[in-house]
């Protein structure tokens, strides 16, 4: 990877990463730090790094960055309050509001999954590679958390409807 | 595929993910509308498909952005490669401007006048055997001639000529004439007297010009201990001189060096760096 390329896949993609990492995160600067250094740790090795799959390169050093941080700062989201939680996030906001709350009750895998697929469109494949997991995993980790969200926003619906 | 109730939710799943082909998705959706109570089950899927907030950007790229520092790699003579950053070339540019400035200036200076070889010598007789010999050390009784030199190699060569002109009618004749201004107090004040030899004596027939060659950093020696070499330099003036000398006789030598340190350095510095671009 040449210097321009680095920069280029700065350009193109560092809003995406940003995005990713601060959305599991929720803290917008901690996200920045953790960008950052993925971004650093691309260019020292941007000998080894090819161009083309800069963003795999991208995403994957930087969800490992972001759950090194989390392990740090123990965050963990303890699933078993999703369901008392989504009765009291279902009166007040928009269903984007209301994703967003499920997407947080997620735990970190599940969160990152669901983002890469939707954010990023990636395959299971890709969503392996960057995550460490087979595809097989990713699949049964990534149905769980869709079926958590959709339970979520149907709850919420008949919530609602009442 | 077969979509059936009862694997109905891992099609809507693969359906939600974007992991179907597009004859496949056409057939989840034929069963979802032949199913209405599963249809909207399949909405509400669609539904918690995240979307991205554009909105949300990492500010402040200029951070992330990076350049590679240039380098230039020169080899030396003896064949070591030499990797200069960009900064150090700067550095090294400037370095050479002001040596190649201060080279330039050196070289439009006038030349700096050598230290004397100063000479005294005193007018009596000497020894017979020493006539015309340059000793290592000057005996006490003898007449002395104090020589301070950096060119050592040269002098024996120049005190021969010396010596032999000496001899010579004319120049007997010049001495003692030199003698007599001196003897009247004519010597202008503070001005540099100097070098080379200086001989005197009523009778110019017997001259001994004893020399040791000396180093440049050894002193310059006097017999009289009011006849002190200057600190500095090896001048010697008009007024310091006790009445006691007064039939000394000093006249200047005109030989100059071009030399100077300053000059050697810069010489070196152009050299090496000439070296190093014609490699290049």
């Amino acid at each position: 990877m040449t210097e321009k390329e680095y920069n280029q896949c700065v350009k193109d993609h560092s809003d995406h990463v940003f995005r990713f990492i601060q959305k599991n995160l929720r803290n917008t600067e901690d996200a920045r730090d953790v960008v950052q250094s993925a971004f650093e740790k691309m260019w020292a090795g941007r000998a080894t790094v090819d161009a083309a799959r800069c963003r795999s390169f991208l995403f994957t050093v930087a969800f490992h960055l972001m759950i090194d941080h989390l392990r740090k700062i123990k965050v963990m989201v303890r699933e078993e309050t999703v369901e008392e939680v989504a009765v009291y996030d279902s009166r007040s906001g928009t269903m984007k509001k209301m994703l967003d709350r499920a997407l947080a009750r997620l735990n970190d895998i599940q969160r990152s999954l669901v983002m890469l697929k939707d954010y990023e469109g990636y395959t299971y494949e890709e969503i392996a590679g960057i995550t460490g997991l087979n595809s097989s995993q990713v699949k049964v980790y990534l149905h769980r958390a869709r079926l958590r969200l959709k339970n979520y926003i149907v709850r919420a619906e008949n919530i609602l409807e009442q | 595929m077969r979509i059936n109730r009862q694997t109905y939710e891992e099609y809507f799943l693969l359906y939600t993910d974007g992991e179907l082909t597009t004859e496949e998705r056409l057939e989840v959706e034929r069963f979802a509308e032949e199913h209405s109570d599963l249809k909207k089950e399949l909405e509400m899927m669609k539904l918690s498909v995240l979307v991205a907030d554009e909105n949300v950007v990492f500010e402040n790229k200029e951070i992330l952005y990076r350049e590679e520092k240039r380098r230039i790699i020169f080899f030396t003579a003896l064949g070591h490669a030499i990797s200069i950053r960009g900064k150090q070339i700067a550095v090294a540019a400037l370095l050479l401007i002001f040596s190649g400035a201060g080279w330039w200036y050196a070289s439009r200076r006038s030349p700096v006048i050598r230290q004397p070889e100063a000479a005294i010598v005193k007018p009596g007789a000497q020894p017979a055997g020493q006539r015309g010999n340059i000793t290592e050390t000057p005996p006490a009784n003898a007449h002395q001639l104090i020589v301070k030199t950096a060119l050592t190699r040269n002098l024996n060569k120049k005190l021969s000529k010396i010596q032999s002109r000496i001899r010579s009618e004319e120049f007997k004749n010049d001495l003692v004439e030199k003698q007599r201004i001196a003897d009247n107090d004519l010597l202008p004040e503070h001005s540099a007297i100097t070098p080379g030899i200086a001989a005197a004596n009523n009778t110019t027939e017997q001259i001994n010009i004893p020399v040791r060659a000396r180093s440049l950093a050894e002193p310059v020696r006097s017999r009289n201990n009011n006849i002190q070499p200057d600190n500095h330099n090896n001048i010697r003036y008009a007024n310091e001189i006790t009445s006691s000398e007064s039939n000394r006789i000093y006249f200047a030598n005109t030989s100059f060096s071009k030399k100077n340190n300053m000059r050697v350095v810069f010489r070196k510095a152009s050299r090496i760096f000439d070296r190093i671009t014609t490699l290049q």
